[in-house]
């Protein structure tokens, strides 16, 4: 029997650094076989993992559309209360939760556990950027919103 | 004579990439159902607090489903995927369908087709007793939905929690039928996959499978279908 390709090397010296760096078991244990059969999983398993990571993606990319449009078009609209638009960021900031997931999913093929923790921190921080750039796009409005009307009073007072 | 051994590894393989197949699939699945959603909440307009609130609800059950995808690829590359994995994604699948189901046009709408759906996944982690379980789980899940907008009406704490018409008792029963006989199927389609498995590999081979079981998910202790000694089970089931 061949070797197993995605074994790894023990630890030299009982380094701890070198074990908890050491990458995870293959998604798919197939013990090495290059037959017919296992290069068909192979195959079917690389292309499910990069085509859930791009879907990943596409839905945190929706996820984000979808809010982001239920707020703009709620504003105006007055239906936007501040109790619900923190719903609506958390919704934004999980988007792009997922996105990063997507972006995680993809990477995992080839990274290890840091890779992974990275890609997750990332996310986490991004989703707190977005929600924090929502919350000043929404002051913002709402200051365009009063100086609309201070300028309509100033203008029926002329 | 059979190698079980090998035949297990090759079964826990499939398994692990059924289950990876689901996982794309239902994701897919979760991007034309949202897509599909975001063009209608578009065109209806936001012009009342309901559909704001339906939209962010919807919203939050999306990104729920979404995690669990990414949570399955994550778990099953970290080598976390327990015995229960596939049980447990089953039954938050059915669960999320029926926050759907509740949240939305309620259980007369044709959103309850994603319960068939769900069963019909079932199929691809080959396993007989998974496939049992989405089946019943299914069933159950529906008549949970059915009789809590039911009693909505007797009950008033119960008041406010979906929307919708109550169907009617011959389309009630058509329903269940008909995630009854998805199941059936589905089951059928794994047992004969499996008998005609075994019938191959006790035909000699040459070239053969993983000659140990694999430690992945989807053998011995991660065996993703959670059959573990089932396995062996299988095995002389499908004979």
């Amino acid at each position: 029997m061949k070797p197993s390709p995605h074994k790894q090397p023990p630890a030299v010296g009982g380094n701890p650094f070198a074990e908890r760096h050491a990458e995870p078991p293959p998604i798919i244990l197939l013990d090495g076989q290059d037959d017919a059969w296992s290069r068909s999983v192979r195959r079917d398993v690389r292309n499910d993992l990069m085509w859930t990571g791009i879907a990943l993606g596409l839905l945190g990319l929706m996820a984000v559309i979808g809010a982001v449009t239920a707020a703009i078009v709620a504003i105006p609209s007055g239906n936007l209360t501040e109790s619900n638009f923190w719903i609506v960021a958390t919704i934004v900031g999980g988007g792009i939760l997922v996105l990063m997931a997507g972006v995680a999913v993809s990477v995992i093929r080839f990274g290890d556990r840091s890779t992974l923790f990275a890609s997750t921190l990332l996310g986490i921080g991004l989703s707190v950027l977005s929600g924090v750039a929502v919350i000043l796009l929404l002051v913002l409005a709402g200051v365009i919103f009063l100086l609309a009307i201070c300028l309509s009073i100033i203008a029926k007072d002329l | 004579m059979l190698d079980q051994r090998r035949f297990e590894g090759m079964l826990a393989a499939e398994r692990g990439a059924g289950e990876l197949r689901v996982n794309l699939l239902r994701l897919l699945a979760i991007v034309a159902f949202y897509g599909n959603h975001l063009v209608d909440l578009l065109q209806r307009g936001l012009t009342d607090r309901a559909t704001l609130h339906e939209g962010i609800a919807v919203a939050v059950v999306v990104a729920l489903w979404g995690s669990l995808v990414a949570h399955v690829v994550v778990a099953m590359r970290l080598g976390r995927a327990g015995p229960s994995l596939p049980y447990r994604v089953v039954a938050l699948d059915l669960l999320f369908a029926s926050l759907l189901v509740t949240m939305l046009d309620g259980p007369a709408s044709s959103l309850v087709m994603l319960y068939p759906v769900i069963v019909a996944s079932t199929a691809l982690r080959l396993s007989v007793p998974l496939v049992r379980f989405g089946t019943l789980g299914a069933v159950a899940s529906y008549v949970i939905v059915v009789a809590l907008r039911g009693l909505e009406g007797v009950v008033p704490r119960l008041r406010g929690i979906g929307s919708g018409d109550l169907p009617g008792t011959a389309a009630f029963v058509i329903v269940v039928l008909s995630i009854t006989v998805v199941g059936l199927l589905a089951g059928q389609g794994v047992r004969q996959a499996l008998r005609m498995a075994v019938r191959g590999l006790d035909a000699p081979s040459s070239s053969g499978g993983p000659s140990e079981a694999p430690n992945g998910p989807g053998a011995g202790d991660d065996d993703v279908t959670g059959s573990g000694n089932g396995d062996a089970s299988t095995v002389e089931e499908a004979r």
